[in-house]
């Protein structure tokens, strides 16, 4: 089930932006990306990499979460 | 807390490469010019300036295209605001090549190019063309005092990513290595804890592959057109991502621990060569469209000035902290749970 | 050593003799996709089509031609195997059994590729780097399948993960030996071509090195 959520999520952030850009070629993304000589790239780089890291912390407080789980478990 | 000074460092590095990589002003560069074609006879052009202080400079501007080698002034130019100038040309009806390069050259901005400009039309390109008379005052020296990052054409303001895309690779190849340390290990020591940090290590890089892998997409489709174009580089980081992606397949298909470590240390070993081979030397043997490419390493030719540099490696160092201190995490969770598991 | 490694190939030569299950089951295989490709294209005229086709039959087949050659033998007969000869030792062995092998696969399957496929691009070829680029490949080839075959052998989807792990490593490999052979049949100049002929050998030494280093680890058991 973990395995299995985790691989949804990758596919999702690799997804993500070729599902945005599939409504037609000059849309919106288009016009953002390329105005105020394309800073917009790079807002949206770095803003993959925090949404990245990110969802790697979930995925490692996740399993931390299980392990205090199975502690209490065994405690009581 | 002694030994977490590290860990502040590489924060600190990385909030540092964010200011600095965000706050700096691109150098002033030209973006474009309409129309950008010239016929034989008088042609007026707006020329777009990204960055430039063109009222400032006030008398001291000056304008000029060169074409193989002869330059052409205006006879008329007119300072519309700090980023757009008019100029008007009056040109011969013989050139000696199609294409004319602009330069500006102001008190303010220095001297400014942009390379094939122009694109002549309805004018003869021969080898006897027409002289005109000398025209260039001296040039205003270039400004050298302030802190900005290189205007180059098509990359524009992204030219910043590479402060936040390149590190990434370099985080992912960093703990590969360490992975690779781990695995030499296991098999020399046969702990299994070396063999889990062995895992957890490539498991961080392969997350900061993927961030590499995504933000490149995302760079590409905007400088060079594609989410996705065929260049060696670009190939190469793929298969790394797969040969990973098989290193964890090929241990979750062992059921039996020791064997998996096994088996899992020898094929990253094996696996390590054979991708530091694709991303490093196979790439420098094809064209390729990122830079560094022909022979030279990636870092010399790299369009890598020295005020980019003073960012691009506290960044690569930051992000490589950040990651070692995602395995250390990862690694501190791995032992609990081993630990529990052997009582 | 050297004799163990001897009495290996000639074992594993002689087995491979009497059943000739390995090279007929590999010799079907290439002359079936070799018709499927000709049903689908007839003849090919464009060479790096006709390059590239059949580097990646000849892949393929390589891979189910290594991948018998640690199976092939019962665990019974593994342990025995184990008793008698190092690791370093068998690996050298199966390594050299797997490059003949393949070697005569890829030649016979050049053959039959150019009779059904068309031998229009080969007008120009330099034969000798032509040959080159076959035998290198073969024995390339069987180095890095040799070990990922040792690896998949331990586990149970022997041949699905066989697939997963060589694919990947091979492809650095595969893709400059496409490049070799197709400047070969190209006719292109053996001062410019070298060089790709050298690198090969660079990565076919290196992986062989790695081979024999790892191997040992792999075989106890």
């Amino acid at each position: 089930m973990n395995k299995l959520s985790n691989f949804f999520i990758v596919l999702a952030v690799v997804l993500l932006p070729h599902l945005a850009i599939a409504q037609g070629e000059n849309s919106m993304l288009e016009n953002t990306m390329y105005q105020s000589g394309k800073i917009n790239v790079v807002i949206g780089v770095v803003a993959f990499i925090f949404i990245i890291l990110f969802l790697y912390l979930l995925s490692i407080e996740r399993k931390l979460r299980r392990i205090e789980e199975k502690e209490k478990n065994n405690i009581s | 807390m002694a030994k977490q000074w590290w860990k502040f460092l590489s924060a600190f590095l990385i909030l540092f490469s964010l200011i600095l990589g965000f706050h700096t002003p691109l150098a002033p560069g030209i973006m474009g010019v309409s129309p950008d074609v010239l016929t034989y006879g008088a042609t007026s052009v707006t020329i777009q300036g990204y960055n430039t202080k063109f009222t400032e400079s006030g008398n001291t501007l000056q304008v000029w295209l060169v074409n193989s080698g002869i330059i052409y002034c205006p006879y008329e130019l007119t300072v519309v605001d700090d980023t757009h100038v008019r100029a008007s040309f009056s040109l011969s009806d013989e050139v000696g090549d199609s294409f004319f390069d602009l330069f500006i050259n102001s008190e303010s901005d220095g001297t400014i190019v942009m390379t094939s400009a122009f694109i002549q039309s309805g004018m003869v390109v021969g080898l006897s063309p027409v002289h005109p008379e000398p025209c260039l005052q001296a040039l205003a020296p270039a400004e050298t005092g302030s802190f900005n990052f290189p205007n180059q054409p098509i990359l524009y303001e992204s030219i910043r990513n590479l402060l936040f895309h390149v590190p990434s690779w370099f985080a992912m190849i960093f703990l590969m290595f360490v992975s690779l340390i781990y695995s030499i290990r296991y098999l020399s020591g046969n702990s299994i804890a070396h063999d889990i940090a062995a895992a957890n290590a490539a498991h961080v890089g392969l997350v900061f592959a993927i961030a590499g892998l995504v933000t490149g997409s995302l760079w590409a489709r905007f400088t060079w057109g594609a989410w996705w174009v065929s260049d060696p580089r670009l190939n190469g980081a793929a298969i790394g991502v797969l040969i990973y992606l098989a290193y964890f397949v090929l241990r979750s298909s062992v059921g039996d621990d020791e064997k998996s470590a096994r088996l899992g240390a020898v094929y990253n070993i094996f696996a390590f060569v054979m991708m530091l081979l694709f991303v490093m030397v196979l790439p420098r043997l094809t064209d390729s469209l990122h830079p560094g490419v022909g022979g030279n390493p990636a870092f010399n030719k790299y369009d890598l000035d020295d005020n980019l540099r003073v960012v691009f490696y506290p960044a690569v160092i930051g992000w490589i902290g950040m990651g070692l201190w995602l395995l250390e995490v990862r690694n501190r969770i791995a032992r609990i749970e081993l630990n529990r598991i052997l009582r | 050593m050297w004799r163990q490694v001897q009495a290996i190939i000639t074992k594993d030569l002689r087995t491979e003799w009497r059943s000739k299950h390995a090279l007929g089951s590999v010799f079907l295989y290439v002359v079936a996709s070799i018709f499927v490709a000709y049903s689908g294209f007839y003849q090919i005229v464009d060479l790096p089509t006709w390059n590239t086709l059949f580097w990646i039959i000849v892949l393929f087949a390589a891979f189910n031609a290594s991948a018998r050659s640690f199976t092939s033998e019962t665990s019974g007969r593994r342990l025995y195997l184990y008793t008698l000869a190092r690791p370093e030792a068998v690996v050298l062995g199966k390594m050299i059994y797997n490059a003949i092998l393949l070697l005569v696969m890829v030649l016979t399957s050049f053959a039959v590729y150019a009779g059904m496929i068309g031998t229009g691009p080969l007008e120009n070829t330099d034969p000798y780097s032509l040959l080159l680029a076959l035998t290198l490949g073969a024995i390339g080839l069987a180095f890095i399948l040799t070990l990922i075959a040792a690896l998949a052998a331990q586990t149970d989807n022997n041949l699905g993960l066989m697939a997963i792990l060589g694919l990947p490593v091979i492809l650095p490999m595969l893709l400059i030996l496409i490049r070799f052979s197709k400047n070969a049949i190209d006719g292109i100049a053996w001062s410019v071509n070298y060089t790709y002929a050298l690198q090969f050998s660079v990565i076919m030494i290196l992986s062989a090195a790695l081979s024999y280093i790892l191997f040992p680890y792999l075989w106890r058991e």
